[in-house]
């Protein structure tokens, strides 16, 4: 195998990797200091903080592997486009997959509950006054107000801006849902 | 690209295809994530069998449409794989953000009082703690639960995440 054609191959895998470590890494340390109001928000800026250290790393790689195929200005960009998209999917996944479930999943947070007084047993009452509906949904409305999505007038809550990720993901959901004959579960 | 290109087109085809699976060879309130693992195998070792006996072996004249970018397009469709379980997962199991917003979104302006007559105990706390029971991760006697030893590793993950992370679960 020609080895220009696997330094463009690294280049573009290397660089979305990079940008997906600065992603993550940024995440483990800001959002600590975050309220649930401002996850969204910073969501998106360390997604364009990761994108950046992506592109810095791929011109970096580009200088430091010189290859012999000469990418004109469209190819040059079509691989960085690749190595972006590769970066989003990969941050995605990372919130999606990880961090998502972690900070709205129920069953996690009931697990951690019962985990807390393991091995001994939890009364249903002194689960419910550690976590309850109440909980759940005031974590639902910070969030979602914090987003901008839900707003809140007067003690009346009304839809604000839907988020194109949002509805995104509910309309492929739909969709799979319709091809799938998916049937909703609690 | 040519590579990747083939390689979303056969990621897509292992959606429908799992889709399919799902529609015909249901089973009733479970996730069918193992048979989307297989299928998207399947779908992989056809993108090398595809790549190696039917495309063109790489030269410069060939621009970078044939580059072999296997790496590429190797990452790109496993980091295809989390983000379709997610969303395969969310038309199975109801949401209550999603709950919220369609509720506000058909009947706004609502009080809080109404949104918390959506989210009951019912829908999303006891019948969450229900499945977890019905898949022994949970133990129930009378009116107590008691983690069981299979949810101890998750737990332990989770414990060790909130470390690093350095704030509490949400929920």
């Amino acid at each position: 195998m020609n080895l220009t054609v696997v330094n463009i191959d690294w280049m573009i895998t290397g660089s979305a990797i990079a940008a997906c470590a600065v992603f993550v890494a940024a995440h483990l340390l800001i959002f600590r200091f975050l309220t649930l109001r401002k996850i969204l928000t910073w969501i998106m800026r360390i997604y364009v903080l990761g994108a950046a250290a992506g592109a810095a790393v791929f011109a970096g790689l580009s200088l430091v592997f010189p290859t012999e195929i000469k990418l004109d200005v469209f190819s040059g960009a079509g691989c960085f486009l690749l190595s972006l998209a590769m970066y989003t999917f990969m941050s995605f996944a990372y919130i999606l997959c990880v961090f998502g479930p972690y900070e709205s999943s129920i069953r996690l947070r009931l697990m951690l509950e019962l985990y807390d007084d393991y091995p001994e047993p939890v009364a249903y009452s002194d689960l419910l006054t550690r976590y309850n509906p109440r909980w759940i949904l005031d974590c639902r409305l910070q969030r979602l107000i914090g987003s901008s999505e839900v707003v809140n007038e007067n003690g009346l809550y009304r839809t604000g801006r839907i988020k194109l990720a949002f509805l995104l993901i509910e309309y492929t959901s739909r969709i799979f849902k319709k091809i799938g004959n998916l049937r909703t579960a609690e | 690209m040519l590579r990747i290109v083939t390689a979303s087109i056969i990621f897509v085809a292992a959606i429908f295809l799992h889709l399919l699976w799902c529609r015909y060879v249901r089973k009733p309130g479970r996730l069918q994530f193992q048979s989307f693992f297989v299928i998207a195998a399947f779908g992989w070792m056809s993108y090398i069998v595809l790549t190696a006996r039917v495309f063109p072996s790489w030269s410069p004249a060939g621009g970078i449409g044939r580059l072999p970018l296997n790496l590429s397009a190797l990452v790109l469709y496993v980091s295809f794989m989390p983000v379709y379980l997610i969303l395969y997962a969310s038309a199975i199991i109801d949401s209550p953000t999603r709950t919220v917003i369609f509720f506000v979104k058909e009947n706004g302006p609502v009080t809080y009082e109404q949104l918390r007559d959506q989210v009951t105990e019912q829908k999303f706390f006891s019948a969450r703690l229900n499945k977890l029971v019905e898949h022994g991760y949970v133990d129930k006697n009378g009116d107590s639960y008691r983690l069981s030893g299979r949810a101890l590793g998750t737990c332990r993950i989770l414990k060790a995440y909130q470390k690093i992370i350095g704030r509490n679960i949400g929920g």
